[in-house]
């Protein structure tokens, strides 16, 4: 960046900022943190949440008058949201919490975790907690929601993400010793293998390895810094690893690959996207050849969320300011079929996970869409 | 919490809250919320004042960063907000001059507080790239790729940047 910009740039936020501070600040987050901690102690009896118990009744609303489908969804598909992942803390709700589905209630347990990811069959979840501090550290563990008992995996601290057939985790390891790479722990033992992949260097975006849909390869986006501060750094392909980190094969793009939920149900297509500045199309390639076969035009912020079928996507659209967002399932040729009104309580979640409707309580039909 | 941590918690606030207010308002463009901010971070550090004494600023600028970046995705604080001043905008009559230093501060406000929170890492708080990734739990390249992205949605919200000739190299 030349000079006169960066001067530009310090002198802006020099005026934005040049204010007095507001005085006797120290003195006043003393008195709130006791008072914090008061009420901590008061409310440590009642705090023994047992998992079932905790119930809120937030989920997703059909939009009235505006689904294009009166009734929504797709004709023998069914979706809902099983977990709203990662609501920040609030006055109200003090803690980081996440959200999950009781199919059986159709009501949305509360857990005191930074994450809460659904195994694919729902019988696990994978969580995580901490805030990153020397006494209290990140790290994930596998809850049982049955019992509510968590085991932890003292070996990786990243945000882990399922297989397909959900008895493994796969963890992007950014500092491991010297080495980098990727780790599969085994759901059931814990037990890790750690496959080591100089990928940092052709990462510059900073994405994650995803699972390819076999389970038995891994894939990252491969981006490399353009040499120009006010350019994005450039996609130039996707490569997939075999479970113990060998290079099978490339194909090239021009989006990121963010997430397993990418790949089409039949494992044939990919959606790769890449929104920073909002209005960016999703481009369909073969996943195989990387051939763009769709541009699927999306207006404003969106994120991929997954594939409803083979021919339509579900998308997470996000309003111009960020303070809610909701879902849509989009055909390929861009027009939104559904549109689905998330609770504003929950809209802003780090992650909505979504799963089939089957075995939803008759109760809670109308969180399916 | 025992009265000597309460001593030197605020003895720290009272010698940094210049510099810790300052970041606060760039990162959010409104006085209300940089107290809201300030606070905010600040109770979490007493909190952990113990574990973090040694190295407060840098535990504080990633709290910051943080808070910020989650509050933007919430509503209370997506919404507007009342102010006691009329916001820098530039007016209708596009003949008129436009004032850069105006433009960009209005610009500045406006961009998504995760990209506007990375500039102030850069050219406030003047951190080399190596710091801001090591504060933001990322790799230098990931800091770099988000610069570029804040800095390309700087010139769509204040195109007369494009006056200032741009020859980009890296740190």
């Amino acid at each position: 960046m030349n000079t006169e910009l960066d001067q530009a740039l310090r002198d802006a936020f020099e005026r934005i900022g040049s204010a007095p501070p507001p005085t006797g600040v120290g003195p006043a987050v003393v008195r709130r943190v006791r008072r914090q901690h008061r009420l901590r102690v008061t409310f440590t009896a009642a705090a023994a949440v047992v998992l079932t118990a905790a119930t809120v009744p937030v989920g997703v609303q059909l939009t009235q008058g505006r689904s294009a489908q009166p009734g929504g969804g797709l004709a023998g598909h069914r979706w809902v949201v099983t977990a709203y992942s990662g609501l920040q803390a609030t006055d109200a709700s003090p803690k980081p919490r996440s959200l999950l589905l009781d199919k059986a209630t159709g009501a949305y347990v509360s857990l005191p975790y930074l994450s809460a990811l659904p195994s694919p069959d729902g019988t696990r979840v994978l969580v995580r907690t901490g805030d990153d501090t020397p006494s209290s550290p990140l790290r994930s563990g596998i809850l049982d929601p049955g019992t509510g008992n968590v085991r932890w995996i003292s070996t990786y601290t990243g945000q882990g993400t399922w297989s397909p057939d959900g008895t493994e985790i796969l963890f992007t390891v950014r500092a491991r010793l010297s080495d980098t790479g990727f780790a599969i722990v085994d759901a059931a033992t814990l037990k890790a293998s750690f496959a080591k992949v100089d990928f940092t260097e052709d990462n510059s975006t900073g994405l994650d390895f995803v699972w390819a849909p076999s389970g038995q390869e891994v894939a990252i986006t491969v981006s490399h810094s353009g040499g120009q501060e006010s350019q994005i750094d450039p996609v130039t392909g996707v490569r997939f690893y075999n479970r113990g980190g060998m290079l099978t094969h490339s194909v090239p793009a021009t989006a990121e690959l963010q997430s397993e939920y990418a790949f089409s149900p039949r494992g044939t297509q990919i959606a790769l996207h890449d929104d920073p500045v909002g209005g960016a199309p999703a481009r369909i390639v073969d996943a195989n050849t990387g051939t763009v076969q769709k541009t699927v035009r999306l207006s404003g912020r969106n994120d991929i969320v997954g594939w409803a079928d083979d021919n339509h996507l579900i998308v997470r659209h996000w309003a111009d300011d960020l303070s809610g967002s909701q879902l849509r399932i989009v055909n390929l040729a861009g027009h939104v079929d559904t549109s689905v009104n998330l609770r504003v309580d929950a809209s802003i979640a780090d992650q909505v996970v979504v799963g089939s409707a089957e075995d939803l309580s008759p109760n809670a039909a109308g969180l399916a869409f | 919490m025992d009265a000597d941590t309460e001593r030197d918690f605020v003895a720290f606030v009272e010698a940094r809250s210049h510099a810790l207010f300052r970041m606060a308002l760039a990162m959010t463009g409104h006085r209300h919320q940089a107290e809201d901010l300030l606070q905010t971070v600040l109770t979490k550090a007493l909190r952990h004042w113990k574990d973090i004494r040694g190295e407060p600023d840098a535990y504080l600028r990633r709290a910051m960063y943080r808070q910020q970046v989650s509050w933007w995705r919430q509503p209370r604080h997506g919404r507007e907000v009342s102010t006691d001043q009329v916001p820098d905008r530039l007016g209708p009559d596009l003949t008129e001059r436009v004032d850069l230093s105006v433009a960009l501060s209005d610009a500045l406000r406006r961009l998504a507080p995760k990209h506007r929170a990375v500039l102030v890492l850069r050219y406030l708080e003047d951190l080399p790239d190596d710091e801001i990734a090591q504060l933001l739990g990322c790799k230098p390249t990931t800091v770099r790729s988000q610069i570029a992205r804040a800095l390309a949605r700087l010139r769509i919200l204040c195109p007369d940047l494009d006056t200032l000739a741009i020859a980009e190299t890296h740190r």
